[in-house]
């Protein structure tokens, strides 16, 4: 295995294609842990 | 107290995410070889370090608690997928590959990906992430020692199955 063709593999590794959706993945993320943190403490008030 | 704490290092491992999502999502794309599923599998990820926040001892080694999370969640899909899905659809999966630059890189490509789980992600880790093996080392919970071995037994594979296939 010479060092060219290692080369070669992180190229094509480093091409792969990134999907759009990927972008906001960690936006999405926080949004649904606050929004379930939120319903907990909505559900734990309304318990008393 | 704590939940100030829990709260800061809940920040630094969503700024982390976002700065290094692209890797992420190469690593678990080049072990399941599908959009969807690589997705997946860096949501899944994101989610099990921020609910797991508390267990990181060392914000410094947060890099290499990330990469862990990613490859483990990448491993357990897999063990998932071999337990439900056709031999034959697997082999398929293996060819669907972005840009191919000639039939010489296919054929590495088809070598690398034909090697067992443990061989190959010491080489996407080392030489398409660029980690040094100390830090694969604390990834795959293994002393350096054992990586390098890895490293090499991998290369040589790879070498192999190049020879056999040229035959």
């Amino acid at each position: 295995m010479n060092e060219e063709k290692l080369k070669s593999l992180k190229r094509q590794y480093l091409n792969t294609p990134i999907p759009e959706e990927l972008e906001s993945i960690v936006e999405n993320i926080l949004i649904e842990k606050n929004l379930l943190k939120m319903k907990r403490n909505k559900w734990q008030k309304k318990r008393g | 107290m704590a939940r100030l704490k829990d709260k800061k290092l809940e920040r630094l491992v969503a700024e982390f995410a976002v700065v290094y999502r692209e890797n992420f999502y190469r690593l678990a794309y080049s072990y399941v070889k599908n959009s969807d599923d690589a997705l997946d599998i860096v949501q899944e990820s994101i989610y099990k370090a921020i609910s797991a926040i508390s267990t990181l001892e060392n914000p410094d080694s947060l890099k290499t608690w990330f990469y862990r999370i990613v490859v483990n969640t990448s491993l357990d899909f897999l063990r998932k997928k071999k337990r439900n899905v056709a031999v034959g659809e697997e082999v398929f999966a293996s060819f669907d590959y972005g840009i191919v630059d000639n039939y010489e890189d296919f054929d590495l490509q088809k070598a690398l990906d034909n090697l067992p789980d443990k061989y190959r992600t010491v080489v996407v880790l080392r030489y398409f992430e660029d980690l040094k093996i100390e830090e694969i080392a604390q990834i795959l919970n293994e002393n350096t020692n054992t990586v390098k071995t890895r490293l090499y037994k991998s290369l040589e594979k790879l070498r192999i199955k190049l020879i056999e296939e040229e035959v």
